[in-house]
């Protein structure tokens, strides 16, 4: 007769995890009074938030939980709680999230009767999960919690698959289904309602009080020279200014801004450790360290930055990244290894400028940019001077021309820009001009199949259309230049071209 | 001792005011005192011997013009025929109890009776300067009126506000402005009739005066017969707020060059220097435009009261003249605070108030808010036309010329400051060489003593923490007012109606001083620096504030931090929340448990039926859709006692109880005929197509038919799936080697949820095999088809639908607010049938008791404005029952036997708009947070960093600047650093930078924006442009084209931007 009444779920069970994930403390409540058998439990629940704000996390954690008190007041193994969590993200398959869940869900059950090894529908999967929970006798009140993490991004879902989950419960009614989304779209599951528990990003105090409460990061020296408290009150004040300059400014994240934090502190305290600070001189620390407050490779370390020069070896590669003042001033001192001047031969330098010129010029401009025909010399424009902006008269149209190189590559023909390479190298580069008369073509075509065939390669120049499989030197094939206007641009100006003087918008 | 000071106080006022002879006051009627004397009501008045002084005022018109609405306009054989003042003195002693103050005041003891409260040395009044109670007898004429035989009610306050400043004027050597006047109107004052006002300081607090005033008739008690019209107070707060508005200068003209911005702002600040020493100072003019002042204007009005300035008299004491007014309506509460940094205002049709002298100019607080008098009502809003009658014989001669005058700005006390942080200075500004030079270089010399509410946060909060204390005190809702001085607001809400402030200001300003200088405070937007009081700047942000304005004492050696930087507050806002919402919460809980016996039990009892209901585990009963009803249950009981082949479509929309219709019929057929039929259930979003939808069939009849297990899976083959369907199904007589004839006698009722999608599958092939069994008449099936879409016939096919038999039951949601109600509180309420049904104890000792209790509360409840705003919402919203009970479910079961009143969540709180609030304030503010969904995607616009922002907002803008509608990550940066650039220029230029401040000019890499792009791009905001990855294979995140699913001005509405963001979103 217990199941008849009312009752909230355990205070102890929820104060704790309260404590464990502060500041969610109404999601977490909210959640719990909708999962608990005695509580509410309801059909369907939606989690709903952004990333990194404790959607998955709190779930788990509190299923857990609810679970284990659920054991401990019955403790012949028939708990009325149980549950399975199932992440889309590592379902590559509808059927392999069905035979997930199927299997979840027998083994939160301890399941040992037959089941079918093959699931492929969400028709095949109610009728497993009927097997397991609505056909097998269950304590009374029994409840089975089936969490859909990251439902929205399954892959390759059909657009039933969300109502056909949501009406797992009415066909099974001990199952609540919980599903953790991004953001739902306005009755997604087609159903008359499901509660929605939003979890908002954190504010700052909120952010402030998360990272303060994990304490400096582990690896880190202790101070000297300073008490506890003090330490501690030097990291929640130092907490918050990451927090204005970095993670409110550009990633809001909590693991963003506690890897900042973590990376940021020992030079933070660098004056702390070196004795000529003390650890209550706030100010005078965020003034000596304000330039560590403004590093962006916190936020986007890069994958090249990792190369480290061969003189950091010897520092233990699992020291944290930002512990180590000297490195990264060491790294940005050195040429960049991505820069394309450094890696590619002239040849295919030359070649990639004309790829770019001829993927960001329309085909009309190249008689006025190439053409020596009435000046005896090409005539340059400057590009973004001219085109940008100026419109015609008065009747100009109120809207702003997109400059071309924001666009994108257009797709060009070999053809041409070997035309374009033809027309500029002797101006670009001096060698050509030297030898510019006879018996360049030969030597040359090797050449460019050699440039060619290393810019494919590295993708820098990508083959469109459907004669992709066909030959490279095809001069009829069409292609696409794979890099960026700002790459171009360093590649022209290492070789003393100003790309910009080459294009017309 | 005392009664002579006051002698003399009141003798002084007299002979500023009154007329030297009594024929000199050229009032319409000749002799005043002796016309009023003929009443008996005022001579039994006029003949108190408390009296200390009545007075005959002067109504002569000054050859300067001054005072003309009181003497000349107010004055009149139409508008007030006559007018007599007079002073009382009450016995201070007993002035709280109420008894002393019937035996003075005669029958005017209930309307009067606040007026009389109040007083002693707690409330600040001085023995020798007692709280005087100043009264005017007026005779009104029928030419007051808007609304016929009305007093118009702008007339009742200027009525007031003459009475109750003279009578704080009393008060004061310098004469007082009022800051904030609240009224009440109780009753219509019908004219013409005579009327008495009066006023009374009740308390004093520092320089804040609070009066009471009233306007009753002759009966003085005016509450016995208040006979509601309608036409409430709202008519008359809204006149007040238009016609402060239009006449917002004209006080000031009057008022000369005196400043009342600066004492106003001195009272605010605890550290503020002593106002007498900085008085002879001159002060810092600042520049402002009459939108800045609007702004601050606003929470100034509240609920009951209008907010206006007065600059009126200071050394003197006025004694007005009375009125006299016929109504028989008595007291129109008022609650009058006058404010400095309000020029405007009603009252300013009453400019004959006296006036001070530049050199000192006061400021008063007078609020009046008297409890007993009858509301006044009226039909219709009504304007201004007159002006009272009023009449001040003497004036004070030093009024400053209006030229002057007219060059004031004023300055709200709350404005919110301006940033303009000053250019790259260090430090320390030395105000008097640097403030002078650096620009226009006219600089007066700024005195230091201005401060301004240098944060006006933590007493914002010290308030908010104070209200649910007294509100649990005193149990009554109280008006909100928002006072600008926010520390004198707590005493003055404690127990107090109203203040007054009484301001010793007063440096002339120097009106033409309009230099702009770079270097202003970010506090008080002043950009006088002068030793003691320097403008500092932070090290780390560049905010510019004075000393004072930030509390600081010394300016610090070396490097100095502002408090944002130093990230003082980071820990303390956290933990200041939770206390105050307990306390909230206990302060409720507390009262009124209903003692009953085994309440504890019935509540939860009550709770799991409740809970049960509102989460769907148990079926409400269908309301107001009986003929749907009817109709399909006859039809399933049809097939199943006759054997009758039927179909039948159920259509109505998501929430409107189809599935709770056809399982309420099911479950009372199987009540009625208990194992004589089956049931189907098949779901369109989860069989898919025909050959499931088959299998499902067979399952769940060998489900229930017990057909052995190998039979069902022996027949793996669709075909034979469906042919030995068809012979389980079909009559033994048509098919004669049907094998297993015992089973076919049953009868089987299919409910097709999602019927629309079935008709989707390939050739209809389910559909048309069992229309046709059940059209054909071969098995005694039922067909019931469960659908939103009205027109799903015409998708069926031909020879489908013609097997259809065309039968429908609409299903309706609630077509009115009453009838959602009425299916609503099923959530809510378990009505008396349903009891045993619910598994509820009836027997048990106290049940009646408590349902009686319960459906009391309930129905308390329906009848509160919250709970019928979010019944509304939901009924225009959605009319979905459903949703409505989900925002119950927390109310709910946040009930315990010791909170068991049910708090409802408002409407306008629920989803992504209170995603912080629900977070933060609703969760501590005892569970009254909604479940609802959120309303749009918006929601995740307030979860993202600035970068992001800046971001989303530079691609929304490409939308509408270059006329595209699809944008990559090359676009969008490249707009991104433009914008960031002009913003550099433009806050160069115009010397502020906003560095820490907006957070606006710094340009982020193009790492980091491409992580802030992709942050975007998988939180759906940007969404892909074409469909499938033909664009995605190639350019990498550069090229690849998006649509931004926010339009740019959706996003100002999300979020609270920063000042440059907007501005990006703002300005195209």
């Amino acid at each position: 007769m217990r199941n008849s009444l009312f009752q909230l779920p355990d205070e102890l069970v929820l104060t704790a995890l309260a404590q464990a994930f502060s500041c969610r403390s109404f999601q977490l409540r909210s959640l719990a009074t909708l999962l608990h058998p005695d509580a509410a439990p309801c059909q369907n629940v939606v989690l709903y938030g952004t990333e990194a704000t404790g959607k998955s996390a709190i779930t788990a954690a509190l299923l857990a939980r609810l679970e284990a008190s659920e054991d401990d007041r019955s403790p012949d193994g028939d708990s009325r709680l149980r549950f399975a969590i199932v992440n889309s993200v590592e379902c590559i398959t509808s059927r392999h999230l069905f035979e997930s869940v199927v299997g979840k869900v027998a083994q939160a059950l301890r399941w040992h009767g037959p089941s079918s090894s093959r699931c492929e529908t969400v028709s095949q999967l109610t009728v497993e999960l009927s097997k397991m929970l609505k056909y097998a006798p269950r304590p009374d009140g029994f409840r089975f919690v089936l969490v859909f993490d990251g439902i929205d991004r399954q892959r390759e879902a059909p657009p039933t698959l969300l109502p056909a989950l949501a009406r797992l419960a009415e066909i099974i009614p001990c199952i609540t289904s919980v599903f953790v989304v991004t953001s739902p779209p306005a009755n997604f599951l087609h159903t008359a309602f499901a509660p929605h528990i939003h979890f908002p990003n954190y504010t700052k105090p909120e952010f402030v009080a998360i990272v303060t409460a994990g304490g400096p990061p582990p690896g880190a020296p202790a101070l000297p020279n300073t008490t506890p408290e003090e330490a501690a009150d030097l990291w929640a004040r130092f907490a918050a200014a990451v927090h204005d300059a970095l993670a409110r400014a550009a990633t809001r994240t909590l693991p963003a801004f506690r890897h900042a934090c973590d990376a940021l502190w020992p030079r933070f305290t660098a004056p702390v450790v070196a004795g000529t600070r003390g650890a209550r001189e706030f100010s005078k620390l965020l003034i000596a360290a304000r330039a560590h407050f403004q590093d962006e490779s916190l936020l986007d370390p890069g994958i090249i930055v990792a190369a480290r020069p061969p003189s950091a070896a010897p520092a233990p590669p699992t020291a944290i990244p930002g512990g180590s003042n000297s490195i990264t001033p060491q790294a940005s001192s050195k040429p960049h290894t991505s820069d394309l001047a450094a890696l590619l031969p002239t040849t295919a330098r030359l070649l990639l400028l004309a790829a770019y010129l001829a993927s960001h010029n329309a085909t009309r401009h190249d008689l006025v940019l190439f053409s020596t025909h009435h000046h005896g010399r090409r005539r340059r424009r400057g590009g973004l001077s001219v085109g940008v902006g100026r419109g015609a008269g008065p009747g100009r149209s109120k809207h702003r021309k997109i400059a071309r190189k924001l666009l994108g590559a257009h797709a060009f023909v070999l053809e041409r820009m070997l035309a374009i390479f033809a027309a500029v190298r002797g101006e670009w580069d001096g060698r050509y001009v030297s030898r510019e008369g006879g018996g360049l073509v030969d030597g040359m075509d090797t050449d460019i199949g050699m440039a060619m065939a290393t810019l494919a390669s590295l993708r820098l120049l990508v083959r469109v259309g459907g004669g992709a499989g066909g030959d490279a030197m095809d001069r009829g094939g069409k292609w696409r230049v794979n890099v960026g206007w700002e790459m171009v641009r360093a590649l022209g100006r290492s070789m003393g071209v100003e790309v910009e003087e080459w294009l017309i918008e | 001792m005392a009664t002579a000071s006051v002698r003399q106080a009141v003798e002084e006022a007299r002979s500023n005011l009154s007329a030297p002879n009594p024929a000199g006051h050229s009032q319409f009627i000749k002799d005043p005192l002796a016309h009023f004397k003929s009443m008996p009501w005022c001579a039994e008045l006029l003949s108190d011997p408390m009296i200390l002084e009545t007075v005959v005022p002067d109504r002569r018109t000054l050859p300067s013009g001054q005072y003309n609405f009181v003497r000349r306009v107010m004055s009149g054989a139409t508008t007030v025929r006559a007018c007599v003042s007079f002073v009382q003195r009450l016995q201070q002693q007993q002035s709280g109890a109420g008894g002393d103050g019937e035996r003075v005041e005669g029958k005017a003891v209930s309307a009067s009776k606040p007026l009389l409260q109040g007083g002693g040395p707690a409330d600040g009044e001085d023995a020798r300067n007692p709280f005087l109670l100043f009264n005017a007898l007026l005779d009104l004429g029928e030419d007051l009126c808007s609304y016929p035989n009305t007093l118009h009610g702008g007339l009742f306050v200027v009525l007031m506000d003459e009475v109750m400043s003279t009578a704080a004027n009393i008060q004061t050597k310098h004469g007082a402005h009022t800051v904030l006047f609240n009224t009440t109107f109780r009753k219509a004052v019908k004219t013409p009739q005579v009327v008495l006002v009066r006023g009374r300081v009740v308390k004093r607090d520092g320089r804040k005066i609070t009066v009471r005033g009233s306007i009753e008739d002759k009966d003085g008690t005016p509450g016995e017969s208040s006979p509601a019209s309608p036409g409430p107070k709202a008519a008359a707060r809204l006149i007040s707020s238009a016609v402060s508005g239009a006449l917002g200068l004209g006080r000031r003209i009057v008022s000369g060059g005196r400043t009342p911005s600066v004492p106003a702002v001195k009272s605010t600040t605890p550290s503020a220097p002593d106002p007498q020493q900085d008085s002879p100072k001159p002060l810092p003019r600042p520049k402002r435009s009459h939108q800045d002042l609007k702004a601050p204007r606003a929470p100034l009005v509240s609920d009951k009261s209008s907010v206006y300035e007065i600059l009126d008299s200071d050394d003197e004491v006025i004694v007005p003249r009375l009125a006299r007014q016929k109504s028989r309506a008595a007291g129109s509460q008022l609650e009058v605070q006058k404010q400095r940094q309000k020029q405007l205002d009603k009252l300013e049709l009453a400019e004959l108030e006296p006036e001070s002298e530049p050199t000192s100019a006061t400021a008063s607080v007078i609020e009046t808010k008297p409890e007993e008098p009858v509301k006044r009502k009226r039909g219709r809003p009504r304007k201004i036309q007159e002006p009272p009658d009023q009449g001040y014989n003497k004036i004070t001669p030093n009024i400053s010329a209006p030229k002057a005058a007219a060059t004031w700005q004023p300055k709200g006390i709350l404005s919110p400051s301006k940033r303009d942080t000053p250019g790259r200075s260090k430090n320390v500004t030395f105000g008097a060489t640097r403030g002078g030079s650096s620009s226009s270089g006219s600089s007066k010399k700024k005195q230091a003593g201005d401060v301004t509410f240098p944060d006006l946060k933590p007493k914002a909060k010290a308030r908010a923490s104070a209200a649910p204390a007294r509100a649990s005190k005193t149990g009554s809702p109280r008006k909100k007012r928002v006072d600008a001085k926010a520390q004198d607001d707590e005493e003055a809400e404690g127990a107090v109606d109203s203040e007054t402030e009484e301001e010793e200001d007063d440096d002339d300003d120097d009106e033409d001083d309009d230099e702009e200088d770079d270097e202003v405070c970010a506090v008080c937007s002043k950009p006088d620096s002068v030793p003691r009081n320097e403008i500092v700047f932070c090290d780390n942000c560049d905010m510019a504030v004075h000393q004072e304005c930030y509390g600081l004492a010394v300016i610090p050696e070396g490097d100095w931090i502002c408090r944002n930087c130093s990230q003082e507050d980071a820990g303390a806002e956290t933990r200041g929340a939770s206390p105050q919402s307990t306390t909230i919460a206990a302060a409720r809980d507390g009262q009124g448990l209903p003692g009953m016996p085994n309440f504890s039990q019935h509540l939860r009892a009550a709770q799991r039926v409740l809970l049960d209901r509102c989460t769907g585990r148990r079926r409400i009963r269908l309301r107001g859709n009986d003929e749907a009803y009817g109709k399909t249950f006859q039809l399933v009981e049809q097939t199943i006692v006759a054997g009758e082949g039927n179909s039948m479509l159920v259509i109505g929309a998501r929430g409107c109880g189809k599935t709770t219709l056809i399982e309420s019929v099911v479950s009372e057929a199987s009540k009625l005929h208990h194992d004589e039929f089956h049931v189907v259930r098949l779901n369109g979003f989860i069989h898919t197509d025909d050959k499931l939808a088959l299998r499902e069939i067979w399952r769940q009849l060998g489900k229930e038919m017990e057909v052995e297990d190998e039979l069902i899976s022996k027949t793996n083959n669709y075909a034979d799936t469906l042919a030995s369907l068809l012979a389980l199904l079909s009559h033994p007589t048509e098919i004669a080697e049907a094998q297993a004839e015992s089973v076919t006698s049953k009868s089987v009722v299919f409910v097709i949820d999602e019927f629309d999608l079935f008709a989707t599958h390939a050739r209809q092939t389910l559909l048309y095999n069992l229309l046709d069994i059940a059209q054909a008449k071969k098995a005694p099936i039922a067909v019931v088809g469960l659908t939103t879409r009205v027109d799903v016939v015409e998708s069926l096919e031909k020879r489908v639908k013609s097997r259809f038999s065309h039968r429908y039951a609409y299903l309706s949601l609630p077509k009115s607010l009453p009838a959602f109600w009425n299916v609503c509180r099923q959530g809510l309420t378990v009505d008396a049938d349903d009891m045993a049904a619910e598994g509820i104890d009836a027997a048990l000792e106290g049940h009646a008791a408590f349902w009686k209790w319960w459906n009391e509360e309930i129905e308390a409840l329906f009848k509160t404005r919250g709970f019928t705003d979010l019944l509304e919402s939901h009924f225009y919203g959605t009319k979905s029952a459903a949703a409505f009970m989900v925002d119950c479910i927390l109310p709910l079961s946040a009930l315990s036997a010791a909170a068991p009143r049910l708090r409802i969540p408002h409407p306008g709180s629920g989803g992504a708009g209170a995603g912080a609030g629900a977070g933060a304030g609703a969760g501590a503010g005892g569970g009254v947070a909604t479940l609802g969904p959120a309303d749009s995607k918006l929601h995740l616009v307030e979860a993202l960093s600035d970068l992001d922002l800046a971001m989303l907002i530079a691609a929304a803008r490409l939308d509408i600047v270059a006329h595209t509608d699809t944008v990559n990550f090359a676009m969008a940066y490249d707009e991104y650093a433009g914008l960031v650039g002009r913003q550099r220029v433009q806050s160069a230029s115009s010397g502020m930078l906003a560095l820490a401040v907006g957070g606006g000019t710094r340009v982020w890499g193009r790492g980091t924006a491409g992580m802030a792009w992709e942050r975007l791009v998988a939180l759906g905001l940007l969404v892909p442009a074409a469909p499938g990855g033909r664009l995605a294979s190639h350019g990498g995140i550069d090229a690849k084209m998006w649509k931004v699913d926010v339009a740019l001005e959706e996003i100002p509405t999300a979020v609270k931007l920063n000042a440059v963001l907007a501005r990006w979103c703002r300005e195209i």
